[in-house]
Formats: C-alpha cells, sequence, structure tokens
C-alpha cells in the first residue's frame, strides 16, 4: 500500500468539495420522497393502516402500485370477518355502510375476474376464510372476448417495485421537477394531508384526495370535489364508458357470448365457500341507465349480458347463497347521480346497495334493527347528497 | 455493468480509491480483477471466453517469439485466428450463416426445415475485446511488437474495463506499454477524464437515449409512419447512435485517464466531414484503423497494379466491416454502401488527398457547411440500412421517404420537436468546440461559468435524462 499523492488529495478534496452538494441534494430529495409515502413499501404501509388508529389515506403517483398484492397483505395482516369481493366497482363500499361489523376489510381490486374470484380462496393465507364475503360480479367477466385473468394466482406478485433503485431515482427526480413546475405540490408533500378530507397522505395521489383508506375503500377525491362544484351526473372515464359500450371497445366486446367455462368457475367458488363454511352474498354492481339499456336490449350483446344474468341467478339459486342484481338503477330507484361514471358507483349508492342487502340478510348474518335503523338515517340524511355520505 | 448506472458509479468510485493506493504490479493485477467484476456483472459465464482468448493469444504470442524463425510461428498465429474467430464465429454469425445457407439452398428448391439453428446468446463486446487480441498476435507475427512478457499485463491489457465492452479497439503497440510503465497520477488529465465522463453521461443519457424513444417507436411501426417521419427518424438515428456510440467512447477514455491510462480517441466530430473520406477519418477510428491494417492492406490495399482491384479492396474492407457489426445483411448492404461512396476518392485522389493526411487542424468552417450537409446526406441512406431489422424494411423506409408526400403534422408533434431540440443543441455544442477533444474542454472561461456549465449538464442528466434501460447500441456488436 502507498499513500495518495498530494496531486490527488488535491484532486479528492475538489471532487467532493464539488459532489457533496449533489449529494445533499439527492438525500434530500430521497427524504421528501419519503415523507411523500411514495417510497414506502406496499407491505409496510398495509401494516401502518392495519395497526393505526388514525386514518391513512394511500395512494401512489409516482411509483406502480400493486393494488392486488396490497390488498392481499391486508388480508393476511387483518384477517377480517367480513370482506368485500370484486373489482374497482365495489371500492365504494366504506365500513360506516356495515354497521356492526367491525372486522371488514374492502378487498376491491383483488380479483378482476371470475379465475381471480375461483382462485381467492388459494390466494389467501392457508388456514384463513372470512365469516361473509360480499363478491361484486362484473357480468363482462364472463363474456368470451375478454381475456381471462390470473394476475392474483399465488405467486402471480412481483417484487413492489420500490425496492429497486430506479424508482427512488425516478422519485427523486419527479419530486426535484416539481419545486420548479409545482412547488405548491411540493409544500402539500411536506405538510402530507389529503385535500378533500385532512387524512394523513401515503403517496402523491393520495395528497389530492384520492386513495385507499384503513379499511380498504377508496375514497375518490378528485371527482367528489369536482361533483361539488357539478353535483349532475357526467361520465368522468376515458373514454366515457358508453362510447365503451357502443364501440365495442375495452371490457364490452361486441358479439360475444357468456362462455360457460366461467360459469363453472363461479360454481366451483362457490362450492369452495360452502366447503369452508363462509356465507357469500353476491350481487351485481349498477351500470347508468343508458349503459344498462344497451347492454339489456342491443343486439350485440345479446349471448353475453342477459344469458350471463339469467346463469348467475340459476348458479347462486343452485348453490342456496343469495344474489342481489342491482345493474339496473331503476331497481332502488336510483337516478345516475348516484354513479360516477358509466359504472362505478358512489358511497351513498353503495350504501343504498348495501342496506338493501342487509335488510333481506339480516336475519342470516345476525344484524340488528338499530344498525340497520342507523345505515338508513345516514343514507337519507339531508347532508348526504347522491355522491357523498353524511357521516358525522 | 452499464456505464450510465449507480452501480458503475459505486464501481468506478471504489475502483479508483483502490487502485491508487497499489504499486504498479498490484495495480495490474487489480485493474485484471476489477475489469473480470466489472464483465461478469453482466454473465459471468462469458468470463471463460475472456479468459481462453486471453490465454491462446498470450501463448500464442510468447510462441512465436521462442521460434522466431521457425514455420511454427505461423502455426501459432493460425491458432490465435482460429480461436478468435473461431469464438467469435460461433457466438456472434453461426445462425446467420446457417439461415443464410438455408435461404441459398431453398433458392435450388431444398426443403428449409431440414437444417437446424442453435440458441446462441451473444456475448457482449465480443466482437471488441476479440479484434484486439487478434490484432496483437498479428502485429507480433509482423514483428511490430514484441510478445508480452508478462501474462497480467496481457491480461489486463485485454480485459481493460472502460475499453472491454465496445472499445475503442486499442492496439496492443499503444497501450499495452502503458501497463509495463509505472503511473504516476496526473491532476490534469484525471480531471479532463472526468470532464470526458460527464459529457459521455450526457451525450448518452440526454440525447441518444431520448431519440432513442422516438426512433424505435417509428422503426417499429414503419409501416404506419408517414415518408416525412420516417426521414426525420432517420436523421434522429444519425445523431443517436453517434451520440450513444461516442458517449460510451468518451466515458472509455475518460475512466481511462483517471487511472493514467491514455486510450486513443474514436469519434473526431465525424457530422462535421465535407466528403466520405474525412467522415471515415473521424468515425470510429479504432475499427476504421483495424481494418485498413488487417483486412484492406493484406488485401494489396492502395498499392495494387489497377483501381479496379484497389476499389475491390476498399468495397471487400467496408462490407466486411459492415458484416462485422452483426450477423445481418442489413449491415454487410451498410458496409457495402460506403464502400461505393469511397469510390470517386479512387477515381479522382487529388481533390480528396488532403482529407486523407489526418491534418487534425483542419477543422470544418461555416463555408464548409453544403458539404457537410451533402455528406450527412448520403452517411443518412446508409443508416437506414443500419437500423432496419431487415433489407425490405430498409427498402420499405427508403421508399416512403423517396414518394410520401410532406407530412405537416410533424411541425407540431412536441416528440419530434423536443428531439430536433436535442439534435440543434449536440450540434450547437459540437460545432462550437470542432477544434478541441470534447466540449467540456474548455479551461479558457472563468471558473465560477465553468462551475455553472457543470452544474446544467448535470441538471440535464438529472431532469431531461431518459432512464428507461437503453443498452449502449454498439452492445450488441
Amino acid at each position: 500500500m502507498q499513500n495518495y499523492s498530494s496531486e490527488l488529495k488535491v484532486f479528492l478534496r475538489k471532487v467532493a468539495k464539488f459532489v457533496s452538494p449533489l449529494i445533499l441534494l439527492l438525500l434530500a430529495l430521497e427524504l421528501i420522497g419519503y415523507r411523500s409515502g411514495e417510497l414506502i413499501p406496499v407491505r409496510e404501509v398495509a401494516k401502518l393502516q392495519a395497526a393505526s388508529g388514525e386514518e391513512l389515506l394511500y395512494e401512489r403517483g409516482l411509483v406502480t402500485q400493486g393494488q392486488a398484492e396490497f390488498k392481499l397483505i391486508q388480508l393476511s395482516v387483518r384477517r377480517p370477518e367480513v370482506v368485500m369481493l370484486g373489482s374497482s366497482r365495489v371500492l365504494e363500499f366504506r365500513k360506516e355502510v356495515l354497521p356492526e361489523m367491525n372486522s371488514f376489510y374492502n378487498a376491491g381490486g383483488l380479483t378482476r375476474s371470475v379465475e381471480e374470484v375461483a382462485s381467492f380462496f388459494d390466494t389467501v393465507p392457508a388456514g384463513y376464510s372470512p365469516k361473509i364475503l360480499f363478491v361484486g360480479i362484473d357480468s363482462f367477466w364472463f363474456d368470451d372476448k375478454n381475456s381471462p385473468s390470473h394476475s392474483n394466482a399465488p405467486g402471480a406478485f412481483s417484487d413492489d417495485e420500490v425496492s429497486s433503485p430506479e424508482a427512488h431515482w425516478y422519485v427523486m427526480r419527479s419530486i426535484g421537477k416539481m419545486a420548479f413546475t409545482n412547488p405548491r405540490q411540493l409544500w402539500q408533500i411536506v405538510v402530507g394531508r389529503d385535500a378533500l378530507t385532512g387524512l394523513r397522505a401515503i403517496g402523491v395521489s393520495a395528497l389530492s384526495g384520492s386513495g385507499f383508506r384503513n379499511d380498504g375503500s377508496f375514497q375518490r377525491g378528485k371527482e367528489i370535489i369536482y361533483r361539488r362544484q357539478f353535483p349532475s351526473y357526467g361520465d368522468t372515464e376515458v373514454p366515457p364508458i358508453m362510447e365503451r359500450v357502443l364501440m365495442g371497445l375495452g371490457q364490452f366486446p361486441h358479439g360475444g357470448r357468456a362462455l360457460p367455462e366461467r360459469l363453472t368457475e363461479m360454481e366451483r367458488f362457490l362450492a369452495s365457500a360452502r366447503a369452508r363454511g363462509v356465507y357469500v352474498i353476491g350481487f351485481l354492481p349498477p351500470y347508468s341507465h343508458e349503459v344498462y339499456r344497451e347492454l339489456a336490449s342491443s343486439p350485440n350483446f345479446k349471448n353475453s349480458f342477459p344469458v350471463t344474468r339469467a346463469a348467475l341467478v340459476r348458479i347462486f339459486r343452485e348453490s342456496n347463497y343469495p344474489l342481489y342484481d342491482f345493474s339496473d338503477l331503476d331497481t332502488l330507484n336510483m337516478s345516475d347521480d348516484f354513479l360516477f361514471d358509466g359504472l362505478h358507483i358512489t358511497e351513498t349508492g353503495a350504501a343504498r346497495l348495501m342496506l338493501d342487502m342487509l335488510t333481506k340478510e339480516a336475519d342470516k348474518i345476525g344484524i340488528s334493527e338499530a344498525a340497520l335503523n342507523k345505515l338508513k338515517s345516514i343514507s337519507e340524511s339531508p347532508e348526504t347528497t347522491p355522491t357523498e355520505l353524511d357521516l358525522r | 455493468m452499464q456505464f450510465t448506472s449507480l452501480v458503475f458509479v459505486i464501481f468506478l468510485t471504489l475502483t479508483f480509491l483502490i487502485y491508487w493506493k497499489l504499486d504498479l504490479r498490484k495495480q495490474n493485477i487489480f485493474i485484471f480483477f476489477a475489469s473480470y467484476v466489472f464483465y461478469g456483472w453482466w454473465d459471468y459465464r462469458f468470463l471463460l471466453l475472456l479468459f481462453i482468448s486471453t490465454v491462446v493469444d498470450f501463448y500464442a504470442a510468447r510462441q512465436m517469439m521462442l521460434y522466431p524463425d521457425s514455420p511454427a510461428r505461423k502455426r501459432y498465429l493460425y491458432l490465435s485466428l482460429a480461436v478468435n474467430l473461431g469464438l467469435l464465429g460461433f457466438f456472434k454469425y453461426f445462425n446467420f450463416f446457417i439461415a443464410s445457407a438455408q435461404d441459398f439452398l431453398q433458392g435450388f428448391g431444398f426443403s428449409r426445415a431440414s437444417v437446424w439453428t442453435l440458441n446462441i446468446v451473444l456475448p457482449v463486446g465480443i466482437s471488441f475485446y476479440t479484434f484486439q487480441t487478434l490484432s496483437y498476435t498479428v502485429d507480433v507475427y509482423r514483428r511490430r511488437i514484441e510478445a508480452s512478457r508478462s501474462f497480467v499485463q496481457f491480461a489486463a491489457f485485454v480485459s481493460f474495463f472502460p475499453q472491454l465492452v465496445a472499445g475503442p479497439i486499442e492496439r496492443a503497440s499503444h497501450l499495452l506499454p502503458q501497463f509495463g510503465r509505472p503511473r504516476n497520477f496526473d491532476y490534469p488529465l484525471a480531471v479532463d477524464g472526468l470532464k470526458m465522463v460527464l459529457w459521455g453521461f450526457f451525450k448518452k443519457i440526454v440525447i441518444a437515449d431520448n431519440l432513442a424513444l422516438v426512433v424505435n417507436a417509428l422503426y417499429a411501426d414503419s409501416h404506419s409512419a408517414s415518408g416525412t417521419a420516417l426521414l426525420l427518424g432517420t436523421i434522429f438515428f444519425a445523431f443517436q447512435i453517434y451520440a450513444d456510440f461516442s458517449a460510451y467512447s468518451e466515458i472509455a477514455r475518460g475512466t481511462a485517464r483517471l487511472f493514467g491510462f491514455d486510450i486513443m480517441r474514436n469519434f473526431a466530430y465525424p457530422y462535421f466531414s465535407r466528403n466520405i473520406v474525412e467522415f471515415w477519418r473521424n468515425w470510429h477510428i479504432s475499427l476504421s484503423g483495424w481494418f485498413r491494417d488487417y483486412v484492406f492492406i493484406p488485401l494489396g490495399g492502395s498499392r495494387v497494379v489497377s483501381k479496379t482491384r484497389y476499389i475491390f479492396n476498399i468495397i471487400v474492407t467496408f462490407s466486411l466491416s459492415g458484416l462485422w457489426h452483426g450477423p445481418n445483411w442489413t449491415f454487410v448492404l451498410w458496409g457495402f454502401l460506403n464502400g461505393i461512396y469511397y469510390v470517386p476518392s479512387i477515381i479522382f485522389p487529388n481533390y480528396f488527398k488532403k482529407y486523407q493526411l489526418g491534418n487534425d487542424k483542419d477543422v470544418a468552417r461555416f463555408r464548409d457547411v453544403p458539404k457537410i450537409i451533402l455528406t450527412f446526406i448520403f452517411i443518412l441512406l446508409t443508416w437506414v440500412f443500419f437500423r432496419s431489422t431487415s433489407v425490405a424494411q430498409a427498402w420499405q423506409i427508403l421508399g416512403k421517404i423517396f414518394s410520401s408526400p410532406f407530412d405537416a403534422s410533424i411541425l407540431t408533434d412536441l416528440r419530434y420537436l423536443g428531439s430536433l431540440g436535442l439534435v440543434a443543441f449536440l450540434v450547437t455544442c459540437e460545432w462550437l468546440s470542432r477544434g478541441r477533444e470534447h466540449p467540456l474542454e474548455f479551461g479558457f472561461i472563468p471558473r465560477p461559468a465553468r462551475i455553472a456549465v457543470y452544474m446544467a449538464v448535470l441538471a440535464a442528466i438529472f431532469f431531461i435524462g431518459q432512464y428507461e434501460y437503453i443498452p449502449f447500441i454498439y452492445f450488441q456488436f
């Protein structure tokens, strides 16, 4: 070993002097990234939400979130007795609309296809089964022209993206850019509260008021803020759901048919539930009036939508489980104002659906009259709007 | 280990700090060790190939020295050629020749299904280090240099990590002796090295990788892109490949300087060339020199009886240099076309003479811009073949470029406008610094201004840089 030459020492000193402020700046950006919640691993968020007495709102905006993984971790941490299962269409069911069911978790987003519903019991930790399972079923899951999805199959989850240096670098760069393009948002990160309800926000998107609450339900902050200004119904999806239905886009391909194999998957799932002693309450979430009319009457869907509905009624009946078909909003005399778009219901709409189901299932799931009255009063409070519930 | 990665920055820092603590002998051992770590980071299995090439060439050269007048000397040269070209041929060209033979036989009615190919992974940098070691054994055979007596020095020379994966393809006569000389830390050299590394990072991450997104999208869907967009995409590719490859070379040179080594310049502002001869004097200089010395001259070079033979030698050399880039006829055509471009310089040598002399002081001036643009247009045509995945796609793109009407929508497309901005910035920077080695070589401006420029470059890398994993283009060669 030899000592560094004086020239080399000067060089190292100068490089260190040049680089030190840059490293400090990067460290500061990393810290802000962590403060924003973007760099907190999903597993840690799940534990925070499960343990915290404080309500936290979680939605990343820069790093991929891993929604299904997040929900699955929550289930394994909490092991709730009552679980809501389905796609994003069931995410507005919050714990307040299930009075007396303290052990509730909304796992909406964990299952986005009938295959994923069918593999639910294989996906959750061994030995765990909820007592009551609400399952929101999307009619288009059964369409042969829609690809099956197995993204929550055991072993299908990839590593949380925040474990990669690239994600940290990306967050640091995004936050650095914010300093120039949106300093207000940078300040919001430091404050760390969501724009709608002031909850502690984890993730940049949660700052705007959109994110998963502790109970797994989704607070649609942006849409709610918009609705406060423009209360009437207007489809906020891009492209709008009706356009998808008319053009045969996305989940609504024209000329599809209900696939018997997928209906069998639902039968398999119900049989598994029965074997585990789980009480399943199925329901078909609503569509807007025009979307429902098109699905129900257009020749483009004649072999899919009505066939699926009829088949599901039969399957549930044969399995001795209830199925509530809310596809048509008129079932509960609701207007389109109870939807955010052609297929996503508001919290108030979800409360009405739940009230209907709980009233009919009260005996079987053991819910008291008082609890039902409480939900009814929330739902009918003058302060409750079609979008927001009066939870005071 | 990609140069533009955090891992490399950490690797470089640690290697640098340890290296200067060691004496010469240990420095060479350490470079050898560090280079194998660097290379093994991609795939440790390919270290064996590198080691085999090193051992065989060291041994062959030593044997040539032991038997100076014996016919055995030639046998050892053949051994080196066989091993290096064998490795290259198998790993890089096996499937190409099989597939080409298939196509050929199919033309005579033979069945295609009867011939088989292998699923071979191309070891990164194999074209570079095999050529570097080949030049060593050939030079020993020609008695231009003496065989190295130290295996460590030779192994460090072959595997020297800054230029191992994508060149410059160094000559043993230039680089190998540097491993035998004591190296003292040279402050100005190291500072200049850091500046080169910084400029290389900028060219790769900001210019090349941002252009890559537009180019890849256009060439991946050339059927639906308009002729104007494809023309623009090809211009962007010309600058992408230049920024990408010259960035690698500059990072390599800069890194080598940090360790007290001087490796050759690989690019000298080639797009400011005023004709094809000058372009090839300034583009991928180390490879052009290699083909000149080890292919063109052995073929007879320019000292042949007829101009026809001279032209033949040039075209064969260029076509082989095209094939060196990859097992695809698109590369061969790229080389062939460049060879054809060279023909006027053979027919009218007097006009091109001054550009062949290698006068570095003779930089392009503003009045040369028309010639520069004309040269660029010729080069641009060859890039269509180079970038296309097949000859058919190249013809399809050229057909569209020359036959489609002007597509005005590109004028409002932010992707194209942003890319044009990057190209314009690069061209301006390089034009202003064309008399120097690189644009950050500006000791003549005040220190605060210099620091402001470095900060601006770093900020551009941080904010405008493209961080999707886009390997250096020449890694695939």
